[in-house]
């Protein structure tokens, strides 16, 4: 039984972040990805500012050495301070590897759950403020699509129209939209009962001004923590899928995939699978410290409970 | 008649990250057995918070203090910061929502048998299982407290059942516990006015059957004064007058007392226009009177030094105006 | 046309008790029915107050709902000012010559009002199907908070930071700002503080007055129907079982209903509770047959139990009751 308190006072972002701060465990999370995302950032545009001007130096002009190329009298060599992750079977120096592979996982993170949060939005909401048939076949497109195991669908939808990066950007989008679309359409019910919606239509406003007006702000500020969360579930996925031969090809690393070439120098030359997929896991538990985090912060604080 | 309670000057804070906010600024109060306080006041006054304080259920941010805490029997609590947990320790609350009340997992049966193993255990001192307790005793309970078809209704969950009948449920726990106090903070608030009467009649049940002492707290004086003994008007986390029901509504002293009468709606519009108490609840510093800014009969010393609770004639009032 | 302003007549209102199931359609079972309203008739003046008196599943909020267009009606009509009311889901709606002319304000301050709004946005909403220049907008919004008694400062701030009755205030201003004609009531002080209820009941008054507004206020506090109302209908289970001037049903109401419900009311002043009838009110699923009163009223007769009563003209009263036919 808790006793109602009010504190009339509005809270802001800032706010929420400093308050996030405060927790050690979120504060810890909070640096890693925003570093992660920031120096994604850099780098990415490096790449495609290099690839544009046709000098691809500049891609790893940041980094400690050139990702790709090889030096095999350098080849598995332990971490040290020359190569601080140490050198893969080509002589490649590991962190550099590591680094250049990273704005491939911070891109394709923010465009599926982007994505996701578009599309299974779009088919949620509507589901939930229009009801009846509309709501049950959309319902029941989601259903189907969560019916399938993750990976398999994937799978499939590579084997279909090709592997790759964008092919797997893709496919992981398909994958992902479904769980949005219950959230969405969870948040958009609850909203619908509130009395302001029938003030908003008695007044003249459409369905979809209404959703606009009153549905989107509440649903995307209840799915931020678990979109947060989600960042690192598909950093975590597309390393499964490049583990597999499914994301972006050779030469250009990624994370996934150098973890499963390291397999085979496992365990005498264990840096090779271990940096990468420490790496991985950091960001993965990074992101869900910061979500869970925020889920603490938000939950209800604008809501009528 | 025995005393059941007996606080003086308690005090409740919230540390919040907005800083410290003081609910309960000073109150002393005295119950006795059989007796029902009705204790009056709106939003902010203070009034709900005294009755989780007085029951133990505050949450942890919440600070208490007062120069005396005791309660049944003049059996003195040793330190205020063991609170014995509700059932079984002479308190018991009614809340303003029922569907928050009763778990809405386990059926009515449970709940109840719950409530009677533990009374089992306090006054005898014997384990029972939950299993063990005889049903045609909870149907008792229930039928004492005019629920329809008792048989039926004890194996329903809460969702099955009206919001009055919840509450009338929990009274027929609180005929089980035999608390020394029950506390009810605005327990009909959410009823409709026939479920209400019904509700209240079954609290009056307690008091005639058990003793019980009843701290009944609402923001209706019409309704405190139906069924109080004595009424507490509180504002601002304050006693602002205290005195028996007749007294109090005969001869309101307390410029807020007067103003909660006058502005129940008793005539038709054509009469004329309620009388109503301007403005709202809004915090004060210490050393004012924290009605000041809402009072017809305002002076300056209102806002330079906090009255004191005095006894004047019958009651207690905390009014310049009197002394 | 100032007579007959609102004119209800012999609507009905029905609500699925739960959603239709696949053994319903094999089986070819009709899922059972709420009747929320059950066959009323009721007209009203041009500048007059409508009370609705009644308890939970009595009918009142869905009738008021209906007069206002935000549910459609199963049967009967509903017309104001000659014009019938279309449903706010309909096509024809934003064509309407009614939208704009008909508001609600709601029971609980908190989900009327979008706490993500700001309460200016909160009181243009109204306006914007309006076509209404963005200069005059700002003043009318003005001009409602002022009606309603707050300051300007409000605009910018959101109904989290707002106390029950302010906040009451703005969901009125929301109301009123498209120069309504009429507006329904449910309930707008129950959920609030004793104290601060005269202070929005006066001040629907004096708007009502000021405006030349027709309300139709719904309660189940007697005390406040006798302060605001002209003319009250007292409703149980989907029916008017009483109606008539304030005064006359407040002073001597006729139906066993009417009686148990005055009776029920905390007076200031009387020690003790009223001796009143006892039961629940039924689930308005399984509607007993006869008079919908018989299983609580204290005078039942045989006839009770099996017939309908009829509606019945006794002076300006309407009164549905076997004991005066």
């Amino acid at each position: 039984m808790t006793l109602e308190v009010t504190v009339r006072r509005r809270r802001g972002w800032v706010d929420v972040v400093i308050k996030l701060l405060k927790k050690p465990d979120v504060a810890f999370g909070l640096v890693i990805v925003v570093l992660f995302y920031a120096w994604s950032m850099v780098e990415g545009v490096l790449q495609v500012v290099g690839a544009l001007l046709n000098s691809s130096a500049l891609g790893w002009a940041l980094l400690p050495h050139n990702p790709f190329q090889p030096h095999l009298s350098q080849s598995l060599q332990p971490p040290s301070i020359l190569h601080i992750m140490g050198t893969d079977d080509l002589g490649r120096d590991i962190l550099s590897r590591v680094l250049y592979a990273a704005p491939y996982d911070a891109l394709i993170s923010l465009i599926v759950v982007g994505g996701g949060i578009l599309i299974g939005g779009l088919i949620g909401m509507i589901a939930g403020f229009y009801g009846g048939g509309v709501e049950e076949f959309n319902m029941w497109l989601t259903d189907l699509f969560l019916a399938f195991p993750a990976l398999i669908l994937a799978m499939v939808i590579e084997a279909t129209f090709g592997h790759g990066y964008i092919y797997a950007m893709v496919a992981m989008i398909v994958v992902w939209w479904p769980s949005y679309a219950r959230l969405f359409r969870a948040e958009t019910i609850r909203v619908r009962s509130m009395k302001y919606i029938d003030a908003a239509l008695l007044s003249g406003l459409s369905r979809l001004e209404i959703i606009r007006r009153h549905i989107i702000r509440p649903a995307l500020i209840t799915i931020l923590p678990y979109a947060t969360l989600d960042l690192g579930n598909v950093i975590l996925f597309y390393s499964m899928l490049s583990f597999l031969g499914l994301g972006q090809q050779p030469p250009l690393p990624e994370w996934g995939s150098m973890v499963a070439l390291g397999l085979e120098y496992f365990p005498r030359w264990w840096w090779y699978s271990i940096m990468p997929g420490l790496v991985i896991l950091i960001i993965a538990v990074a992101t869900a410290l910061v979500g869970d985090g925020l889920r603490d912060v938000i939950g209800g604080e604008e809501r009528w409970v | 008649m025995g005393v059941t309670l007996s606080i003086e000057d308690l005090q409740v804070i919230y540390k919040t990250p907005d800083g410290a906010i003081p609910a309960v600024r000073g109150v002393s109060l005295e119950l006795s057995e059989s007796e029902i306080l009705g204790v009056v006041g709106e939003s902010g006054s203070g009034k709900s918070t005294l009755a989780f304080a007085i029951a133990g259920l505050l949450p942890k941010n919440a600070i208490v203090k007062a120069r005396k805490f005791i309660i049944l029997n003049n059996d003195a609590l040793s330190s205020l910061n063991v609170f014995n947990k509700l059932r079984g320790s002479g308190v018991f609350m009614v809340f303003q929502d029922p569907f928050s009340s009763l778990n809405p997992l386990l059926t009515i049966r449970d709940q109840l048998a719950e409530a009677y193993v533990t009374k089992v255990k306090q006054s005898k001192g014997v384990k029972v299982g939950i299993g063990d307790v005889d049903d045609e005793e909870l149907v008792e309970y229930l039928k004492r407290v005019n629920i329809p078809d008792p048989q039926i209704t004890l194996y329903k969950y809460p969702h099955q059942l009206s919001g009055g009948q919840i509450q009338r449920v929990m009274i027929a726990m609180a005929l089980i516990l035999e608390p020394r106090i029950l506390l009810a903070d605005e327990p009909t608030t959410a009823l409709d006015v026939l479920t209400q009467i019904q509700v209240l009649q079954e609290l009056k049940r307690l008091v005639d059957e058990i003793k019980t002492s009843i701290i009944f707290i609402t923001h209706d004086i019409a309704l405190a004064s139906a069924i109080g003994d004595r009424l507490a008007v509180m504002y601002g986390g304050l006693l602002m007058e205290v005195g028996n029901t007749e007294d109090v509504i005969r001869e309101p002293m307390h410029p807020y007392t007067q103003g909660l009468i006058a502005s129940i709606p008793s005539k038709s519009k054509y009469e004329g226009l309620l009388n109503e108490i301007k403005g709202i609840y809004v915090p004060t510093n210490l050393n004012e009177c924290p009605f000041a800014p809402r009072c017809l009969y305002v002076r300056d010393d209102c806002k330079n030094s906090l009255p004191e609770l005095r006894r004047v004639n019958n009651r207690f009032v905390r009014c310049h105006l009197y002394g | 046309m100032d007579k007959d302003f609102l004119v209800i007549e012999h609507v009905v209102k029905t609500f699925q008790a739960r959603r239709r199931t696949i053994t319903d359609l094999i089986l070819r079972r009709r899922v059972p029915l709420i009747y929320a309203v059950n066959d009323v008739s009721l007209r009203l003046d041009k500048g007059r107050v409508l009370t609705l008196l009644g308890e939970s599943g009595s009918g009142k909020t869905t009738l008021g709902r209906l007069i206002v267009g935000l549910e459609k009606p199963d049967s009967g009509k509903i017309l104001i000012d000659g014009e019938e009311v279309s449903y706010v889901g309909s096509r024809e709606y934003i064509k309407s010559k009614l939208r704009g002319k008909l508001q609600i304000v709601f029971q609980d301050p908190a989900s009327s009002l979008d706490p993500y709004m700001t309460v200016k946005d909160i009181v243009t909403e109204p306006l914007t199907k309006l076509g209404i220049s963005r200069r005059d907008v700002i003043g009318a919004v003005k001009n409602a908070l002022e009606l309603v008694g707050l300051d300007p400062s409000f605009l910018n701030r959101r109904p989290t930071e707002l106390s029950g009755g302010q906040r009451q205030r703005v969901a009125i201003a929301r109301a009123i700002i498209t120069n309504p004609e009429l507006i329904v009531l449910d309930e707008p002080t129950s959920a609030l503080d004793a104290s601060i209820q005269a202070q929005i009941l006066n001040l629907l008054i004096k708007l009502q007055r000021d405006l030349g507004l027709t309300y139709v206020f719904i309660t189940h506090d007697a005390r406040v129907a006798k302060f605001v109302s002209d003319h009250i209908a007292v409703m149980y289970l989907g029916r008017v079982v009483e109606y008539g001037p304030a005064h006359e049903i407040l002073n001597k109401p006729l139906h066993p209903y009417t009686q148990a419900l005055l009776s029920a009311i905390p007076e200031v002043g009387r020690r003790g509770l009223p001796k009143i009838i006892g039961g629940e009110v039924p689930s308005a699923i399984n509607i007993p047959k006869g008079c919908p009163f018989w299983p609580r009223c204290p005078y039942t007769m045989d006839k009770c139990r099996v017939e309908l009563p009829k509606e019945i003209h006794i002076n300006n009263r309407t009164i549905m009751c076997h004991l005066y036919s």
